[in-house]
């Protein structure tokens, strides 16, 4: 095994942004109007905010000082199969053109999911995933979206309307099963009282469209609905290059704020768990890398409950892949 | 449209039995002997553990001796290990839940491993006396041996398994799946299955939730548990009262009433940083408390759609508990 190159935001140069990238305003169903919404967010100390309205970009305006904005949009489809309906909503950044013409959804018609994301890819820099929970997506479903940078790991407006915000396990599977996936947290903003409950916090040099879009994509940012993730680093100690197992006994840390909760995810019985004891808080965990994982990713929680996710790091299987210790498991 | 259809373990007059469903012993790859890991429980204060060790069913031993027969068959005064026989005397005879009583089942895990992606296909059963031969060899063949031979089984830790809401779904029959599983919990952060439970609810599928230990030592002991309203404390009221949805799960709230009219569902806990309807996608509620002194109670109007609707509370330590889904009455 040996870490693939990654990007890490933590040792990228610049500094951390905040932003919410899934926002609707009254262009399509949200309570507020855009300027207001931009407002809003500002108000909060955020640097950037997308405005992702229902298949219709939101025309341009003068942001509140301080506020990047990036207009964006949100388009849905749906897939079905035996078990029941599905509903796909793509949420899209950077667009350079139309994502197929108005004329596609009329009359309560939704355009062929792969007709949909073939245009998105076309047409998008970035694109993610919104709510698989909410969405019921089964995990499988992640695999054939082609192209999506991320999936909304934490979507706020799913979660305060019917408490499906959290979509962890879908994320989870697809990684398992070999598909590289970042994740966002996200407001999916409706009404006033859905800001500020979920964001990613972007590793950038400046705060410019260009410059935070090609973070977005290089995964230059960890999500959050409240702890801070101060530092992840690997530790790479492989000794001999090329050699099976030359991961194995590098070290990933990371240090975070008072945490309840530090979690290293990997496939199945992979990975680590650590927990506070009672009227305790962590500060900082390390995993030693025992050479079987596939992806690794962090996450933590607070004691109030809130989550943060770093992306996943990578690790190549080596030319013989030694048996996983914990085989016969559970 | 939703009714109480006599399921509701809220509406039954019955004691409350709490017990550990899924746990291993030094007979498979657990540390504690089973007698120790009975000990261990009824300390905490259960009333029951089942025995869930892999491929082979576990009985008290005398002490010393080999197993070899099922605790339930054993008459109480007549138990081989001496301690047992304090632990469990008279227990059939008296109503659920007098002090000290605490009942041994037996049961069995059984699993398989499938490749690409890397699902693990591990089921328990509750109550079930026979070790089975070899030969199960799919996860249907599985199932099915169990389904035959205990009135309870669970399909174990789905996403410690990476098993997807659709391979759920796709057995069929399933009565039940472990949305919690402590050991997952504690050793990959891989415990909670909500996510899987809610999409098979979404298919159409009848399925129950458990909370289970899963426990291979005394440090994933007691962290997830079924609360089971059983008419006595029996291997056969148990497991009749778990067959029939009779239990809510948990890992620390408690649920302590639940009722529902055509109109609404209401819910009475221990106080809870939130409280959810969940139901299938796009209808349900999230409450949350206003203060740190938390909320015990919440109503849900149903709407009209909903397929089922389930109800989950949170603690201030972030602790959950789950009620087994609530269905529209058939027409």
């Amino acid at each position: 095994m040996a870490f693939i190159p990654f990007e890490n935001p933590f040792c990228a140069p610049g500094r951390w942004w905040k932003g919410n990238l899934h926002t609707h305003t009254t262009v399509s169903d949200g309570e507020l109007s855009p300027a207001a919404a931009a407002a809003a967010y500002r108000r909060l100390g955020y640097d950037f905010l997308a405005i992702t309205d229902h298949l219709r970009v939101c025309k341009p305006f003068e942001p509140p000082p301080g506020l990047l904005l990036f207009y964006g949009a949100e388009y849905h489809t749906f897939s079905s199969d035996a078990f029941g309906l599905r509903a796909w909503h793509l949420v899209c950044l950077g667009l350079k053109g139309p994502v197929l013409s108005p004329g596609a959804w009329s009359r309560n018609q939704c355009p062929p999911l792969p007709e949909l994301v073939a245009s998105i890819r076309e047409n998008a820099g970035f694109f993610s995933v919104a709510h698989p929970y909410w969405s019921n997506m089964v995990e499988d479903d992640l695999l054939i979206a082609e192209g999506a940078q991320a999936l909304e790991v934490y979507n706020g407006g799913c979660e305060q309307m019917i408490d499906r915000g959290v979509s962890e396990h879908p994320w989870d599977y697809v990684l398992a099963c070999g598909k590289r996936l970042n994740a966002l947290a996200v407001d999916d903003m409706h009404h006033p009282s859905d800001v500020g409950l979920g964001w990613v916090m972007l590793r950038a040099e400046k705060l410019s469209l260009d410059v935070l879009l090609d973070a977005l994509s290089k995964g230059l940012y960890y999500s959050t609905t409240g702890p801070e993730i101060f530092d992840l680093r690997v530790d790479d100690r492989s000794t001999s290059p090329g050699a099976a197992d030359s991961s194995k006994g590098s070290v990933v840390s990371v240090r975070c704020s008072p945490a309840r909760s530090i979690k290293f995810m990997a496939r199945s019985a992979d990975g680590k768990c650590f927990c506070a004891r009672d009227g305790e808080l962590l500060s900082s965990a390390e995993y030693e890398i025992h050479g079987t994982e596939t992806y690794l990713r962090v996450q933590v929680e607070d004691a109030a409950g809130r989550r943060a996710w770093t992306n996943p790091l990578y690790l190549e299987k080596s030319a013989s892949p030694t048996q996983s210790k914990h085989e016969t498991g559970k | 449209m939703f009714i109480d259809d006599g399921n509701n373990p809220f509406r039954a007059v019955s004691g409350w039995l709490k017990g550990a469903l899924h746990t291993h012993t030094s007979e498979s790859d657990g540390i504690q002997t089973p007698a120790d890991v009975a000990r261990a429980y009824r300390e905490l204060g259960f009333h029951f553990v089942v025995f869930t060790d892999h491929d082979k069913v576990t009985r008290i031993a005398p002490s010393g001796g080999r197993a070899d027969r099922s605790v339930r068959d054993v008459p109480a005064g007549r138990r081989g290990n001496p301690e047992m026989v304090t632990m469990s005397s008279g227990l059939c005879s008296r109503p659920a839940g007098t002090p000290g009583d605490f009942l041994v089942l037996t049961g069995i895990e059984l699993g398989l491993k499938r490749r690409n992606p890397d699902k693990y296909w591990h089921f328990i059963g509750v109550d079930i006396a026979e070790t089975p031969a070899s030969g199960l060899d799919s996860p249907i063949d599985i199932h099915e041996y169990l389904r035959a031979k205990s009135r309870f089984c669970v399909l174990s830790h789905p996403y410690w398994s990476q098993l997807t809401g659709a391979d759920l779904a796709q057995l069929e029959g399933l009565a039940s799946v472990e949305v919690w599983n402590t050991g997952c919990e504690l050793e990959v952060g891989r415990g909670c299955s909500e996510y899987q439970w809610d999409w098979c609810l979404g298919a159409g599928r009848r399925v129950m939730g458990v909370a289970v230990d899963d426990s291979h030592g005394l440090d994933d002991i007691g962290g997830g548990w079924v609360m089971v309203n059983a008419a006595e404390l029996s291997a056969h009221a148990i497991v009749t009262a778990l067959a029939r949805g009779g239990f809510y799960s948990s890992c620390g709230p408690q649920i302590r009433d639940i009722r529902l009219d055509e109109r609404a569902i209401r819910v009475e806990t221990s106080p809870c940083r939130s409280i959810s309807f969940i139901a299938d996608t796009q209808q349900g509620a999230l409450l949350v408390a206003p203060d740190k002194h938390g909320i015990t109670s919440g109503v849900y109007e149903f709407r009209g759609p909903e397929k089922y609707v389930r109800i989950q509370c949170v603690d201030a330590q972030g602790r959950h508990a789950w009620s087994n889904p609530f269905y529209p009455a058939p027409g």
